[in-house]
């Protein structure tokens, strides 16, 4: 009997183990690669998202000479935008983070406050400053703590030539050749008895997008062309619900009757595609480079567009994000990082990747390659378009004021409920991080 | 009469049945479909098998690494299905034949843990497996995967075994082992089988936990590496359904295996009255 | 029955039931103590927890959010269970009936199919097909005067959509368990209820039913649990919204973790789930228990 309980333990015991020994492959390889521990070669960790198709081969390939230059070994991970901060903060916590990562603006405030970025000011010479055309918009919360990667493609606002047209409409300027054009182009083209075109190509939906994205694409850009913006000077409340804030909801809320009826269930880029794209409305909202001559030719072969960067009432204004790459306090080498950083975001390495993989030239020296109908985003339109202010608990704040806004277009909250309640939570929030910093 | 009456029945049995089918199966249809084609955005759906193409599978199986994912998936997927297995028909057998003193009432305890959702633990989790030191290793895959419901199905089945068998047994002098393995096993195989699937096809999808418990891109799963391809803004629905049907097709391929292996199909015995 | 012999007899059933109590202790009940101990903290995953007392407890208590995800919560319970146990049972019944046949089998297998694609795929396919302006689609819907595009736009159908993809991706699972359950029951009382006259209708409510319930009564016990968890497939469907109109407890729990850096307020927000899930559980097993030898 003994025995035979015996052997029951161990074939227990064995089998645990046998599971638990597995394990060690993942551990004895964390033990060879930390870098720069001083033995031969150093290496470089890098984060980054999907930057394209094959972020590592088309922007590994192209970093052979400076590994050879620098002798070190560049390791590129690439980290999906699904669940993307899941993966920071615990790589964070159980330091295995980068040296280089990659962040977006309503990420910052967290991480800057969490002191897992280091401030970047000491590294940028003037030649710096006078070369790489963005750097202001990565100076946030008193450091330099983005070093722009990828910018240059904000939110546009696209409209159908041929409907335009058809209304003897030209390209609207002011909030007021908006809403007629949209007003106009609202009906039943069939003659079916129900309106199947619309003026204003719309999708408020957060699933798969997050939050963010219905900010980005359609609460930005009148916000800002109404002279509001998200918070105060001094970042300790909240701005987004005064007067101009107010206006600017309310004229959201009132382009309503011109949008595609079922807005709430898609995202932006859906409707975007879905509606505007089928050539069923006048405007639709798009970030700028995805949709070049190409894409459009191949999926929506049958509209013939053109593109505002901005509208105006009181001033221009849209949403382009700009993300940044990042020196994490936990990377060793930081002048290393910092060679790399400057070296990924410089003329030599960006023209080559941007022949690839096309994007906007961020330095002076390079050329811009890119759709003919779009450039006029880098040169006249510049300043019609910018980043988010960078606060404490914004993305916090953000999300409640994205579901509060909503509410706002389902009719839920009226106007003025919807911002109040925005407007109080974020106060709160303001008010306990400021209390705590002192 | 009847013979008409019955043939009506089938009629209408085949209809409802077929319905069921549909019902079941038309979304997958169109993830399949979708995954043929090269559009930036689904809309131009439609049912005609023109512009198919594999470049969505070229790309993902151009994937670097994507040997070493889905040997991953499938090595730590079959490891879970094993120890599951093992662990939950020990203890099945245990409380379901032997008396103990606490029998009821850890089974009422390790039951009670089934009410706990596996995406609000996860950092409970990270915190542990990193004060174990395991992160980043295949066993902090593994081993949280036996669940308190394994134990539940296995002794409900070992339940109904008949205390004639294994009293047979032990007159013949078999030890409390030696009945489980011989006697007890043979009986229940169709819950194991169950047990299998249920434990393959949720290892098989579990994409937050690995991803927070491996940093290192040799340890990847599957289902993220594949989400790797996914860039910010271009929602390329079919190489989404691509990577969709990649990940669908071995917990499915598994399934019609196991069912094949087991005549009798997925059963539960003992869930009775 | 007797089957120990001197001291270590004894500890045997112990050894069994070792792995798996020591995997579920240290993993399961672990993450809940360890919940638990940071829903007293302000937490952000990266730097130390703050211990912050019953701080988010109260915070809580005023948040309106919290409130909509935990009414949102219980009615995604109250759609789903019944409806998933009342047409798992229907088709348990006729899929078991059919089972020799060809396309019974078939029927069978197919059944089990959307339970094997992971939540997340499942609720991006659902949501294309909804809004994708397929004809199919529209026609089918428009059978019952419903508009497939706007239902997950819209506050009070979007919680009710999510609920009716959840029930039918886990079909094919509760058929496994009622056909198990139907299969299990012996012949003779059906032919005993013949003798006696009834009709198929008749068996159905006097046989059958009743020497179910052991099966339904673990049936619902995991429909209860396994609604309230619903995660993914809210997230891809939704994203919780309109508005947080199909924002659940998981849901709400799982955004403050991670978006917004309040990782111990999301502890909070799971320490209460779990009470609730518990409660629930116990209160169904009350009121269904009759038999002691089931859950």
């Amino acid at each position: 009997m003994k025995r035979k309980f015996l052997s029951a333990l161990l074939m227990a015991a064995m089998a645990v183990s046998l599971i638990t020994g597995c394990g060690n492959n993942g551990e004895e390889k964390k033990e060879g690669s930390d870098s720069g521990s001083g033995s031969g070669e150093k290496t470089l960790e890098v984060w980054v998202p999907p930057l394209d198709d094959d972020t590592v081969n088309n922007w590994g390939g192209l970093m052979t000479d400076w590994e050879e230059e620098n002798g070190c070994k560049v390791n590129i991970t690439v980290v999906p935008w699904d669940k993307y901060e899941e993966t920071y903060t615990t790589a964070l916590n159980s330091g295995e983070g980068p040296d280089v990562g990659y962040m977006y603006n309503e990420m910052f405030p967290t991480y800057i406050d969490a002191g897992v970025v280091a401030d970047m000011s000491e590294y940028i010479t003037d030649e710096d400053k006078s070369e790489y055309k963005y750097l202001e918009n990565g100076f946030m919360m008193d450091g330099q703590y983005g070093w722009p990667l990828v910018t240059g493609v904000p939110f546009v606002l696209y409209y159908n030539e041929k409907i335009l047209e058809d209304l003897d409409e030209k390209a609207p300027e002011t909030w007021e050749d908006f809403e007629r054009i949209c007003k106009a182009a609202t009906k039943d083209t069939d003659g079916d008895g129900e309106t199947d075109q619309f003026g204003y190509a719309c999708g408020m939906s957060t699933s798969d997008v997050g939050a963010m994205q219905i900010l980005n694409a359609y609460y930005y850009s009148a916000l800002w062309q109404n002279g509001g913006q998200i918070y105060a000077d001094d970042l300790k409340s909240a701005a987004f619900a005064d007067e101009a804030g107010t206006e600017a909801m309310t004229w959201i809320q009132n382009m309503k009757e011109y949008m595609n009826p079922d807005f709430m269930s898609m995202s932006w880029s859906d409707a975007f595609a879905n509606v505007f794209g089928a050539g069923k409305a006048a405007f639709g909202v798009y970030r700028s480079s995805q949709t070049d001559e190409t894409v459009f030719a191949e999926t929506y072969p049958d509209v013939k567009w053109d593109f505002v960067t901005s509208l105006k009432n009181k001033d221009f204004g849209t949403f382009g994000a700009t993300d940044c790459l990042t020196l994490m306090s936990a990377a060793e080498d930081k002048e290393l990082a910092m060679n790399f950083i400057k070296h990924v975001t410089g003329a030599e390495f960006m023209e080559k990747y941007h022949a690839k993989c096309p994007g906007a030239a961020l330095t002076n020296s390079e050329p811009y390659v890119g759709d003919a109908k779009m450039e006029k985003i880098y040169t006249d339109d510049l300043g019609k378009w910018h980043g988010l202010q960078v606060g404490p608990c914004g993305v916090d704040i953000l999300t409640q004021l994205s579901a509060d806004f909503q509410g706002i277009m389902t009719g839920e909250l009226t106007v003025e409920e919807g911002l109040k309640e925005a407007e109080d939570y974020a106060n709160n929030l303001l008010e306990e991080y400021w209390a705590e910093k002192e | 009469m009847e013979l008409v009456k019955k043939g009506f029945k089938n009629v209408i049995s085949d209809l409802v049945l077929i319905g069921i089918i549909v019902v079941s199966i038309f979304p997958f249809i169109y993830m399949f479909l979708m995954s043929f084609k090269s559009t930036i955005n689904a809309y131009d759906f439609d049912f005609s098998l023109e512009k198919l193409s594999l470049g969505q599978y070229e790309k993902i199986f151009q994937m670097e690494n994507f040997e070493r994912y889905i040997f991953n998936s499938v090595f730590v997927a079959v490891m879970g299905v094993i120890l599951t297995v093992a662990v939950c028909s020990l203890a099945g057998y245990a409380f379901a034949k032997m008396n103990f003193k606490g029998n009821d009432k850890i089974f009422l305890f390790l039951v009670m843990t089934m009410v706990v959702p596996s995406e609000v633990i996860v950092i409970p989790l990270f915190l542990i497996t990193k004060g174990l030191g395991w992160l980043n290793s295949y066993r902090a895959l593994i081993l949280p995967l036996p669940t308190a419901f394994g134990v539940f199905i296995m002794r409900q089945a070992i339940l109904d075994v008949p205390k004639d068998l294994m009293d047979a047994a032990r007159i013949d002098g078999c030890g409390n082992l030696k009945i489980f393995f011989k006697v007890v096993l043979p009986l229940v195989k169709s819950s194991i089988l169950a047990l299998s699937i249920f434990t393959f096809v949720g290892a098989w999808n579990n994409f937050l936990w690995p991803l927070v418990a491996c940093t290192k891109a040799e340890m990847k799963t599957l289902p993220l590496a594949l989400s790797m391809m996914k860039t910010q803004f271009n929602t390329d629905v079919g190489l989404t359904m691509a990577c969709a049907v990649i990940n669908f097709l071995p917990p499915f391929i598994f399934y019609v295996f196991m069912q094949s292996r087991f005549k009798e199909g997925m059963t539960l015995s003992g869930v009775k009255g | 029955m007797e089957n120990k012999k001197g001291g270590a007899g004894k500890l045997a059933p112990y050894c069994y039931i070792a792995p798996i109590t020591l995997i579920l202790v240290t993993f399961v009940i672990g993450s809940v103590a360890v919940s638990v101990a940071l829903g007293f903290t302000k937490y952000n995953i990266m730097t130390e927890p703050v211990f912050r007392g019953i701080d988010n407890y109260s915070k809580l208590m005023s948040d309106s959010k919290f409130v909509k995800a935990l009414k949102n919560t219980l009615e995604l319970m109250l759609l789903i269970v019944p409806l998933q146990t009342v047409l798992s049972i229907i088709l348990s019944v006729f899929l078991v009936a059919n089972r020799k046949r060809f396309l019974g089998k078939l029927a069978n297998s197919m059944i089990f199919i959307p339970v094997i694609c992971s939540p997340a795929v499942v609720g991006v396919v659902w949501r294309e097909l909804l809004n994708g302006k397929f004809p199919v689609i529209e026609k089918f819907f428009g059978l019952f005067g419903i508009e497939p595009s706007m239902l997950l736009g819209d506050a009070k159908t979007a919680l009710i959509t999510v609920g009716m993809v959840a029930v039918w991706k886990w079909m094919g699972y509760y058929v496994v368990i009622y056909s198990s359950g139907l299969l299990g029951i012996s012949n003779t009382y059906y032919e005993a209820a013949k003798v006696d006259g009834a009709d198929r209708i008749r068996c159905f409510f006097s046989v059958t039913l009743p020497l179910l319930k052991p099966t339904i009564i673990l049936g619902v016990f995991l429909s209860v649990t396994n609604s309230l968890q619903c995660f993914d497939l809210i997230f891809n469907l939704t994203g919780g919204g309109p508005n947080n109109a199909s924002t659940t407890l998981v849901v709400y729990s799982y955004s403050k973790c991670f978006s917004a850096g309040a990782a111990g307020y999301a502890m909070a927000i799971s320490n209460i789930l779990f009470v609730v899930i518990l409660a629930v559980a116990m209160l169904q097993r009350n009121m269904m228990r009759r038999e002691a030898s089931e859950i």
